[in-house]
């Protein structure tokens, strides 16, 4: 995909120096000299300055050339394209009624790159066994997406799990076929508003487990208490620091009350604690 | 024995000619009936299920054959490819069955797809769909008289070239 979306220039500079399994992370500003991320820290190859043509050529490609089709998710600061490639995006923003319709003139891209870590989840065994209710915790780009998809894959080998993919990364599908392993009884909810797919897809596919990623905002967590309170057990992740953020953030606060497992990460896929609601830190 | 012979092969020259000249008239007509098809068959799949350009259009390209799906599959593989610089697209249509100025109009209609969002993308094809009625019709009327004539012509001159050499 990368070979797609990068100009040969920057495919070359970046490639000669790192192999795509290493690299989570590239920046692309507009005059600006190309970065990347390697094992948690940043690289800037100063002699590769990457141009105006470059970025629109990575939002087309990400897009699959359809504006049209993409949008709304333009509109909302990122792009998902192949196997959970996410591009997040920043230029000048286009309003129409006094709503962000569209971006423009976009000046910076950061491509985040997919990594499947089999065995990533091997610290999770007994709470994959128990399949209770768990809140993967970290700040971004510590690999919270990466073992959510592992869990489904686990997960969905004799359970029915429904992941619910509001950005398309988390278990990517294209053209109506997953794009990851996933197991035999794996249903997957793509580009749904997660609220939506709270309200509809609990009754309709009558999952024994959810997947979901990032829960933002008061409504999100009141739809994950609610679905628990069904019978259904969530498996979902939140960006904090750790999980006295959870305990401080007031709308948070709630997903104590129905969280088993809260697991803490400290670096990429790297288990860093694991709290058991029920016992404290297990 | 000779003569029927040279006779034939005339024969045989004039009528290929005619069936040629009708046939790349029969081409520019199709270029035209399948890029207007094409244009209908966006505007249906983009305004209610916004399918991506790609696989929209190979879905159109299906069990079909011609010039202009030639020109489709090749606009495909470029697309996959990222590569989208406009000289790209002026290559695109750098075919015998398309006049030049022609060719640069439909390559400007491609390097405008996908482009904006989806009710200006369904105005702007709703545009090109009309502006294909003109050349579609006056390549329908040229296929009618000249191919038709060249054929007929073709086919007329051989069988008096024929006469001739006996």
């Amino acid at each position: 995909m990368l070979d797609k979306l990068l100009s040969e220039s920057i495919y070359n500079a970046v490639f000669a120096l790192a192999g795509e399994d290493e690299i989570s992370e590239l920046r692309l500003r507009a005059g600006k000299p190309l970065c990347y991320a390697k094992n948690g820290r940043y690289f800037i190859i100063e002699d590769c300055i990457v141009t105006a043509e470059d970025i629109e050529r990575a939002v087309a490609v990400a897009s699959g050339h359809s504006v049209y089709a993409a949008n709304d998710s333009i509109a909302r600061g990122y792009l998902v394209c192949g196997k959970g490639y996410r591009l997040g995006i920043c230029g000048e923003g286009v309003l129409k009624d006094g709503k962000l319709f569209t971006l423009k003139n976009i000046t910076s891209l950061c491509i985040r790159v997919p990594h499947e870590v089999k065995g990533c989840c091997d610290k999770l065994r007994d709470i994959l066994k128990n399949a209770a209710n768990t809140l993967i915790i970290s700040p971004p780009g510590l690999g919270k997406t990466t073992m959510l998809r592992e869990c489904a894959r686990i997960l969905s080998r004799d359970k029915n799990v429904l992941v619910l993919d509001e950005r398309g990364e988390l278990i990517p599908v294209e053209d109506g076929q997953v794009t990851v392993e996933t197991g035999d009884m794996c249903d997957v909810a793509c580009n749904i508003p997660k609220i939506t797919a709270y309200e509809t897809l609990v009754r309709t596919m009558r999952p024994d487990i959810i997947i979901t990623d990032e829960v933002f905002g008061e409504r999100e967590v009141q739809a994950i208490c609610d679905i628990s309170r069904c019978g259904v057990t969530v498996f979902a992740s939140l960006h904090a620091g750790g999980i006295g953020e959870v305990y401080s953030a007031a709308i948070y606060r709630p997903l104590l009350n129905v969280m088993r497992y809260f697991v803490v990460l400290e670096d990429i896929g790297r288990v860093a604690a694991v709290y058991d609601g029920r016992e404290n830190n297990a | 024995m000779l003569e029927l012979v040279l006779g034939g092969i005339l024969f045989a020259c004039f009528s290929y000619a005619g069936i040629g000249i009708r046939a790349y008239y029969r081409k520019r007509k199709e270029i035209y009936e399948q890029y207007a098809g094409y244009l209908d068959y966006l505007q249906e799949d983009i305004g209610f299920l916004k399918t991506p350009l790609i696989s929209s259009t190979k879905e159109y390209c299906r069990d079909k054959k011609g010039e202009f799906i030639k020109i489709l599959g090749k606009y495909c593989s470029m697309l996959e490819e990222g590569d989208i610089r406009r000289e790209m697209f002026d290559g695109l249509f750098a075919s015998p069955y398309i006049e030049k100025k022609q060719r640069a109009r439909l390559s400007g209609v491609f390097y405008g797809l996908g482009k904006v969002d989806a009710d200006t993308q369904l105005e702007n094809l709703r545009k090109a769909r009309a502006a294909a009625d003109a050349p579609l019709s006056y390549y329908t009327k040229k296929y009618e008289t000249t191919g038709t004539l060249a054929f007929k012509l073709g086919v007329v001159l051989g069988i008096a070239a024929m006469i001739l050499a006996a």
